[in-house]
């Protein structure tokens, strides 16, 4: 019994310490990019999750990315912001825009929750786009800083001066994310926000504020979109309005459903396979995203719940072969 | 406890609720039959929140409640089901409860996210009382199931246990026995009886008239948006407009 209770802390420390190993035996800049873009991809995922847990579907993600990423770039250009702070500052606009927009929008139910998001979405890109004097419109922001050094005399010194700092940089947010994000679904909010997801009316008839908590999770859910959008900017150092479209806030929703919606694990899964397998599949050229769309069909056909519920179907499917073992 | 002053509900041109007066008393047992597209529903709805009245005045326990938040209703303690999916359905028997005991004990947001010792021990408080709710209704023999996967039965015991967990002063039962052999029938109408016995007052909708016959101590009969009866089951039966309007000859 206690063994077993063991089995799940152990694997997981031991993950995370192979994780933090990974620089040591993957030299490759291009390697490292794409672990760093997989840490992204988890960070949108899960936090996109999130806000799904209260039963409406975001459609805004890669437009409070942009949010983020913008807000992180003009923290520490045009006000000289600390980096760091930039970073939390990305996070804290991206949801308070939330707080404000959610509460006319979560009077809207399902796909129409969901239009609402898009619009959100296209209307900050028109805003990136077109306020050239602060975004510089279609040219987007070139040279954003590098994060500040972080040095500890004699001990440390990280300069990001190269792809590993920023490996190590988005392992820690990741893992900060995940652990925050970790916390609340072991939490009563969840359930709550669950009930919603199920029966909001019948949630709403034993008292529970839906519209509140609905504006919640988006408000949450748009904040790591935020700092996600914040770390983005500052590691590739220049952005466009074009590189947070609708695809990029598809490529998250698909994420979340490969991986599996029901659970935490699920969108986690999805983001690392999802952003490696069209990597793994590069040599295919302009078929490249069939992979992607390959997969996306897969997994609806015959995973409905998502890779997460592979091991579990399997197991079924053993047992009407081979009889209850 | 409840006072219903000339309720009106429109939907568009077509009345729904029409100048309806009802007054439930405190600790009855009220049944409310009438033929589909009585209106009866759409009154439960105007009572809860879930819509706002035309016109008219909705008083409970002195304060007027008319137009108000389901949520904050049924933290006043009006407390509904629903005719259909009454429960949470990927949850299972015991997860269902617990959710519904959303607001007693109340978790505050932030000792929540933090896991504080406070928070563990309401939950502890809830698991507990989720319990007591199952034991009580004889649910504790599906704790662990789904509750899509229940028969009927045991789904529209889950959906009165639902209630039961949020604490209710007036309760307001849409259909809790519709479609449901005799025996559960009288289960679920004893579990009411019970609940009433405990100090809550019900109102509810049914057409199996066994039940609301043998179980209500008045019963008030709607027609087109209208009340066209009330009184003791007794007077009920003998009323010609009501056998006109309703239970036929």
């Amino acid at each position: 019994m206690s063994r077993r209770k063991l089995v799940k802390p152990l694997s997981f420390g031991a993950l995370i310490i192979l994780l933090f190993l990974i620089p040591l035996f993957v030299k490759g800049p291009y390697q490292l990019h794409v672990l760093i873009m997989a840490g992204i991809a988890v960070i949108l995922a899960t936090s996109l999750r999130l806000i799904f847990n209260s039963g409406e579907l975001s459609l805004a993600h890669g437009g409070m990315m942009a949010i983020g990423a913008y807000t992180s770039a003009l923290l520490v250009m045009k006000l000289g912001l600390l980096s760091w702070a930039a970073l939390v500052g990305a996070g804290v606009v991206a949801g308070v825009l939330a707080l404000l927009v959610g509460y006319p929008f979560v009077r809207l139910h399902g796909i129409y929750f969901s239009l609402v998001t898009v619009f959100l979405a296209e209307v900050i890109r028109l805003i990136t786009e077109e306020w050239g004097s602060l975004t510089g419109g279609y040219m987007g922001i070139i040279n954003i800083p590098k994060p500040d050094p972080i040095v500890i005399p004699g001990l440390l010194n990280i300069d990001f001066a190269s792809k590993v700092d920023f490996y190590y940089f988005i392992l820690v947010l990741t893992l900060v994310t995940l652990l925050i994000l970790y916390a609340l679904e072991r939490s009563r909010i969840t359930l709550t926000w669950f009930s919603i997801q199920q029966a909001d009316f019948l949630a709403e008839s034993i008292g529970v504020n839906t519209a509140r908590f609905k504006v919640l999770a988006f408000s949450i859910g748009c904040f790591f979109a935020g700092i996600a959008g914040g770390f983005y900017s500052q590691y590739v150092a220049a952005i466009t309005p074009s590189a947070f479209g609708f695809v990029y806030t598809v490529f998250c929703v698909v994420y979340m459903i490969v991986g599996g919606r029901r659970s935490f694990y699920g969108p986690i899964i999805g983001a690392v396979i999802l952003t490696f397998l069209p990597e793994v599949a590069r040599v295919l050229k302009e078929y490249q995203p069939f992979v992607f769309a390959g997969v996306l069909m897969l997994v609806i056909f015959f995973l409905p719940e998502g890779v997460i519920s592979l091991p579990q179907r399997l197991r079924k499917l053993c047992e009407k072969r081979f009889g209850h073992a | 406890m409840l006072e219903i002053r000339g309720l009106t509900k429109y939907f568009g041109g077509v009345v729904a609720v029409a100048g309806l007066d009802i007054t439930i008393k405190q600790g009855e047992i009220v049944g409310l039959i009438g033929p589909n597209g009585a209106g009866k529903t759409t009154l439960f709805n105007l009572i809860t929140g879930f819509l706002r009245p035309t016109k008219g005045k909705i008083v409970f326990e002195g304060e007027d409640i008319t137009g108000q938040k389901p949520h904050y209703l049924a933290e006043r303690g009006i407390v509904r089901t629903f005719q259909l999916n009454s429960i949470f359905p990927n949850f299972s028997v015991l997860q269902n409860i617990v959710a519904a005991c959303y607001l007693k004990p109340k978790v505050g947001l932030w000792e929540d996210a933090f896991h504080t010792p406070s928070s563990r021990r309401k939950k502890e408080y809830a698991l507990s009382r989720a319990k007591e709710i199952l034991k009580f209704t004889g649910l504790d023999t599906q704790e662990d199931k789904l509750a899509e996967e229940l028969s009927s039965g045991w789904r529209k015991t889950l959906s009165v246990a639902i209630t039961l967990a949020a604490n209710p002063r007036l309760l307001l039962l849409d259909e809790p026995v519709t479609t449901l052999d005799p025996e559960r029938v009288a289960f679920i109408m004893n579990l009411v009886t019970k609940m009433r016995e405990s100090g809550v007052t019900v109102v509810v909708i049914e057409h199996n008239m066994k039940a609301i016959m043998d179980y209500c101590d008045r019963i008030v009969v709607m027609a087109f948006g209208r009340k066209i009866a009330e009184g003791s089951p007794e007077e009920v039966r003998q009323n010609r407009d009501v056998i006109d309007a309703y239970l036929g000859v």
